[in-house]
């Protein structure tokens, strides 16, 4: 889990331009900025990284991420 | 009771891959797969050299129905979303009014709603034409736009605009597809349109679902019918994944949602609906007797639903 949780901040961290040393995995994207084509992105390099499918809506529904890598996490380990 | 004599749409021939683009809309190479891969997104249509005139000319030049009615026509509106396209005195709508000889009618636009216009202008031209008594005059609506700045060519995080326009020819009786209900909500806090804040844009991607849900649910209300009694939404073609939100929100099969032409379009400003009328109708995808709901929402925070019978 915490490798997934640091996988997800370099993601966000890479878009948003910053240091991963800056992003908190319990601050809400929004907060820092990144829109919801950026979340997109992120779910994007999940479904590549990953091999899987996410639902779009995720990007809307998971606003940080700890709940990222939770809902990753869960689709995982139901394949 | 208002309702659609015809239904014309003009989309022009050149179809233009959004990757081809990415450079003059300043895409960046995740926001480009972001659209792609997820919004849906494809191509858009342009007619290089074309004018505004053209473009509505070319869809009104369609209507079948026209020929010959031209004196009956009282009304020629023009639902815009940009509201400066020509340099004074010219006006495309009163060019167009001349071209088509519709000397009887009475020409304007409304952009009070940005893309969702065109859904304001079929209730404005059945209050207009309910008020002369005459169950014979005709109104004729045009919408569709140039994309001719950068700034309009999208918008920011959710679309790409491509040309395309729509003419509808409006009666009030004997017309196949009545208007049962109309509902709009204006969210006045993000009347900055395209210059939200962060925390207002950030609050839009928030009610866009609700708000979009609440317009089509009070649209169903005022027909008197529910939202299991629709057989297809005729949406704006702004993007799928907004509509994949607002289904999932409100329990309605996405597969009721006509989507087809989001990759083919993009996003035709207030001309979205009505192209996916023509598409429903070439498509088979509406039967007599079909109760169906165009939808649209205008930047500065306009969200409207309008119910039909087919």
């Amino acid at each position: 889990m915490d490798d997934l949780r640091s996988w997800l901040t370099q993601r966000v961290a890479s878009y948003l331009g910053k240091d991963p040393s800056e992003i908190s995995p319990s601050v809400s994207l929004a907060a820092y900025g990144l829109d919801s084509v950026y979340a997109f992105a992120v779910c994007g390099d999940i479904e590549d990284h990953f091999d899987l499918s996410i639902d779009p809506t995720v990007a809307w529904d998971c606003e940080t991420i700890d709940a990222l890598a939770d809902h990753v996490s869960t689709l995982v380990e139901q394949r | 009771m208002t309702d659609l004599r015809e239904v014309a749409v003009h989309l022009p021939p050149r179809r233009v891959a959004i990757a081809s683009l990415q450079d003059e809309l300043g895409l960046t190479d995740p926001q480009l797969r972001a659209f792609e891969r997820f919004f849906g997104l494809s191509h858009i249509r342009r007619e290089p050299g074309g004018t505004g005139f053209d473009l509505m000319l070319a869809a009104a030049g369609k209507l079948s129905e026209l020929r010959g009615q031209e004196d009956r026509v009282r009304y020629v509106i023009q639902a815009r979303s940009i509201p400066v396209a020509t340099a004074y005195p010219r006006s495309d709508v009163h060019e167009v009014r001349r071209a088509l000889g519709l000397g009887r009618a009475e020409a304007f636009t409304i952009v009070h709603q940005a893309c969702a216009s065109g859904l304001l202008a079929v209730d404005l031209a059945g209050r207009l034409l309910a008020a002369e008594g005459d169950p014979d005059a005709l109104a004729l609506i045009l919408a569709g736009e140039k994309t001719y700045t950068t700034m309009v060519r999208t918008v920011p995080g959710a679309a790409v605009n491509g040309e395309g326009a729509a003419a509808l020819l409006v009666g009030t009786g004997g017309g196949h597809d009545r208007v049962l209900g109309y509902a709009t909500r204006t969210y006045g806090r993000f009347n900055s349109g395209l210059a939200l804040t962060d925390a207002l844009n950030a609050d839009f991607q928030q009610v866009y679902p609700n708000a979009v849900a609440e317009v089509l649910i009070a649209a169903v209300d005022r027909a008197g019918i529910s939202l299991d009694d629709v057989a297809l939404v005729l949406p704006h073609n702004v993007n799928r994944v907004s509509w994949v939100r607002v289904c999932r929100l409100i329990g309605f099969p996405l597969e009721r949602v006509l989507l087809d032409n989001v990759p083919e379009t993009g996003h035709c400003f207030c001309a979205d609906s009505f192209i996916n009328f023509r598409t429903a109708q070439e498509l088979g995808r509406l039967q007599p007797g079909d109760r169906y709901v165009m939808a649209a929402v205008g930047i500065g925070g306009f969200f409207s639903a309008m119910v039909f019978e087919h």
